[in-house]
């Protein structure tokens, strides 16, 4: 008993000690990374970045590592295949579905299912470009290959007594799931009402059910067929039944197929030791399309289009996820002229986001309810349940139609990336199918810059701050980089990033840069802002003697012994920085285009915001 | 009667782990060098899904015990508990990491699970349990660490342990730290019989921030 408490109060001096320590790593430095022991930390931290995870210990040549500079430790290591992991939880973190692991349970293999990183097919198509020197871009795709899912089979889930072998089950199986679809194809040639849904459905569940149980998840089997029960269900018997049955005959046909090679199949199947190997459904000769959509149930799942925000969820999604745009509400778009008629045209609060908002719902305007097309449908259902048609359809399509009628000559849809209130600016890039923006994310700049900021974020750190102008250095790589090259250029970037000095710190501040343009300087302006500052505002506002009596190319220490910008009041006494800076976030913000900083030019909504954020964040700062 | 005095003993325990927990917190200044690095944060847990992973990697023997291992269902009796020791959750369905910064319940939650964990190992001074499954280069350095204690315990058995567990993560200085602690001859923790001593011993690596924190 004395022993114990002895030891607990040993535990919890050390352990205060160790609290302690904590608060002393924030005293952050570069070290000397070639010498011994932080070598093998860096590299630690490398391998664990490059190789998803992975302990420096589990790296069977990790002594070789240690012996290679660093740069030459990092090429090593980005040529592992296992490299192709840190990809495909980059491309999930970048997507916004970053998943507790990549890994299906037990190491075995990867979690492909549509439930966890299977729903993301992107993601694991664009690592395995990376790993075979294809093009990285793959990422920004609409159609992707369709992955085998972890479960879509499981070899000892046969579900029969003891005594019968795995094949015989599984045949067995295939025998019953197949008499079951035969049953649903035939309640489909008779069928003439909507009276025909309830038995086909009852039919092919028990048809699903034997399947499931032969190891082979429905999944696999039923792509793309809910849709046509969902239409059965809720069209009044609009199917069109006899190209329901042609679909049903085709997949009955490939199940005759499957029950006889079935073994064969079965035994190409293998766990994936990196993202190369994991295997796509052709491996089973399914027929339907190898491809699918980027977008995945999952994705519907989790960005609902409900019959209140009318796919505004989803568009801020992809505002967010690929320009980095958060829609941070600052009132500088007042539609004075050329704007026509928006949801929110009338009030300026609500355009603020609704200018840009409004064209990139109208790309996902067709998908109802779990993201189905509803296009070749009279009604539409939202995710809510809430079924429209005939007027209330109509309205909701027109909300997209183009208002302005000299630009509705020559494109009907207001839907498209919207860079300026002005819809007549030709800074918009115009689209009206799913095709059109994902042609947009894959050509648009802001798109590679916002891959670039989510690279760093994730191969470096979240909540850091990293010099603009360092990050456009890097994101130049990508510039008028296509095919392999999109990989060359994802790789040499984390490179770059690894290699940086910020990678290298225990425990970086959060408001300081350590990495610059090659050439380049610490720039003396607080560096979260200093790139959007020097190229948008610094050129007119150079000196206390010149526009505003406003110097933006220093931060500097006032009398009062407070930073802030040389800023001058009319009696050419330096302002308050709490005053200097209300001026600055009123300017930034202003709907008086007279006013709107920076005059006449234009200003990256997301640069504006993140300048505006700072200026607020400054003013509340307190020193 | 002894069993109130133990629970006023075990909540004093508490008090100083929550203490040294919400000292660990970064503070309101420094709130923003709290940083992600491969999802989870510096200055934040690295998470019950990599900490248990870890150790499986590093100290479990690779097999079918390995595989099974689960810090939260083997030592707190559930694997619920795990969400508040820093992990991920699929809320709204969008996955995000939460409870990540240290407080008064995860630090307490993961002192009793390491605390199970490294009372279980300690069992190898005595006799090597059978339900477990340390590697062979963990079980060799914890018996050799029990069969010197206290007196004869050396600097490189200490340093065997310490990097076992820790393998790269902390710089050299706190290892050199612990170690003093641990050999320094007034330390109470050597007035311990080997197996509550390198039980502590082992508690104490657990529970060092640059093991549990993100770097």
């Amino acid at each position: 008993m004395r022993s114990r408490v002895v030891a607990s109060g040993i535990v919890v001096g050390l352990l205060l000690a160790g609290a302690a320590c904590m608060q002393r790593r924030p005293q952050s430095r570069v070290r000397d990374m070639d010498a011994g022991h932080d070598k093998a930390r860096w590299l630690a931290k490398v391998v664990r970045t490059l190789h998803y995870r992975r302990d420096l210990q589990d790296v069977p040549n990790y002594q070789d590592l240690l012996n290679m500079s660093r740069p030459e430790a990092v090429d090593a290591l980005m040529a592992d295949p296992l490299f192709g992991d840190s990809v495909l939880d980059f491309g999930l973190y970048f997507l916004g579905f970053q998943q507790p692991t990549i890994r299906a349970g037990n190491d075995e293999g990867y979690g492909t299912d549509d439930f966890s990183i299977g729903g993301f097919p992107q993601a694991i198509h664009a690592a395995q470009a990376v790993a075979s020197g294809g093009d990285f871009f793959t990422l920004f795709d609409r159609w992707q290959p369709r992955y085998l899912g972890k479960s879509d089979f499981t070899p000892n889930k046969t579900g029969l007594a003891d005594g019968i072998s795995d094949a015989d089950a599984r045949g067995e199986r295939f025998k019953r799931a197949a008499e079951n679809l035969k049953q649903a194809i035939d309640i489909l040639a008779s069928a003439t009402s909507v009276a025909a849904c309830a038995p086909f459905q009852e039919a092919k569940d028990k048809f699903s059910d034997e399947l499931g149980q032969s190891g082979l998840s429905f999944s696999s089997f039923d792509f793309g067929e809910s849709e046509s029960i969902l239409g059965c269900i809720f069209s009044g018997g609009s199917l069109n039944f006899a190209a329901a049955k042609a679909k049903y005959e085709i997949k009955y046909n490939w199940l005759l197929e499957l029950q006889q090679h079935r073994e064969e199949w079965i035994a190409a199947v293998r766990p994936a030791k990196n993202v190369m190997e994991i295997q796509n459904v052709d491996l089973f000769h399914v027929p339907v399309s190898p491809e699918q959509e980027a977008f995945s149930f999952k994705f519907y799942n989790a960005k609902v289009n409900s019959s209140t925000n009318a796919n505004r969820r989803r568009a801020a999604y992809a505002l967010n996820t690929f320009f980095c745009d958060d829609l941070t509400p600052l009132n500088v778009a007042l539609p004075a002229a050329h704007a026509g008629q928006g949801a929110h045209a009338s009030d300026p609060a609500c355009q603020a986001c609704h200018y840009k908002l409004d064209p990139m719902a109208g790309f996902f305007r067709t998908r109802g309810v779990a993201g189905i097309d509803f296009s070749p449908y009279p009604y539409f259902i939202f995710d809510d349940q809430k079924n429209i048609n005939g007027d209330a359809l109509a309205k909701y399509m027109n909300s997209w139609k183009e208002t302005i009628p000299e630009l509705a000559a020559t494109r009907p849809w207001r839907v498209g990336y919207v860079r300026s209130p002005d819809m007549t600016s030709p800074k918009n890039t115009w689209g009206e199918s799913y095709d059109d923006l994902f042609k947009i994310i894959r050509e648009a700049p802001e798109v590679k810059q916002c891959l670039t900021r989510r690279m760093a974020e994730y191969y470096v750190g979240n909540n850091l701050v990293f010099d603009g102008a360092w990050l456009r250095q890097l994101a130049s790589k990508y510039d008028n980089a296509q095919g392999p090259a999109t990989s060359a250029a994802f790789k040499a970037i984390v490179k770059d990033l690894v290699l940086s000095k910020t990678f290298a710190m225990d425990n970086p501040s959060a408001d300081q840069c350590y990495d610059f343009p090659s050439g380049g300087q610490a720039p003396t302006l607080p560096c979260k802002v200093a790139d959007i500052i020097t190229r948008n505002c610094a050129g007119c506002h150079a000196s206390v003697n010149g526009s505003g009596h406003l110097n933006l190319k220093n931060w500097t220490q006032g009398p009062d012994g407070v930073f802030s910008f040389e800023h001058n009041g009319a009696d050419g006494q330096r302002l308050a920085k709490s005053l200097s800076l209300a001026r600055i976030m009123e300017r930034l913000s202003t709907p008086d285009q007279a006013k709107l900083m920076p005059l006449n030019k234009s200003m990256p909504d997301v640069e504006r915001a993140t300048l505006y954020k700072w200026v607020n964040d400054e003013s509340h700062s307190g020193h | 009667m002894r069993r109130k005095q133990k629970f006023f003993k075990a909540l004093l325990i508490a008090s100083f782990v929550a203490a040294g927990a919400s000292s660990c917190q970064t503070s309101r200044k420094n709130k923003g060098s709290t940083t992600k690095s491969v999802g989870v944060p510096v200055g934040q847990f690295r998470g019950y899904q990599r900490i248990n992973a870890l150790i499986k990697s590093r100290m479990i023997e690779p097999g079918e015990q390995s595989r099974g291992f689960d810090l939260s269902g083997r030592f707190l009796g559930s694997y619920d508990l795990a969400l508040l020791m820093g992990s991920f959750t699929d809320a709204s369905g969008k996955q995000s990491y939460v409870n990540g910064d240290p407080n008064v319940v995860s630090m307490t939650l993961w002192d009793t699970a390491l605390t199970g964990f490294a009372g279980m190992m300690s069992g190898y001074c005595v006799d090597a349990p059978s339900s477990y499954g340390l590697n062979v280069r963990g079980v060799q350095a914890i018996k050799s660490a029990c069969t010197a204690w206290p007196n004869g315990v050396t600097d490189a058995q200490l340093h065997e342990l310490w990097s076992w567990v820790m393998s790269f993560d902390a710089p050299e200085s706190a290892e050199s730290d612990w170690k003093a602690a641990i050999l320094d001859p007034a330390s109470p923790i050597r007035q311990l019989p080997a197996k509550d001593g390198v039980a502590a011993v082992m508690r104490t690596i657990f529970m060092n921030p640059w093991f549990l924190l993100e770097s």
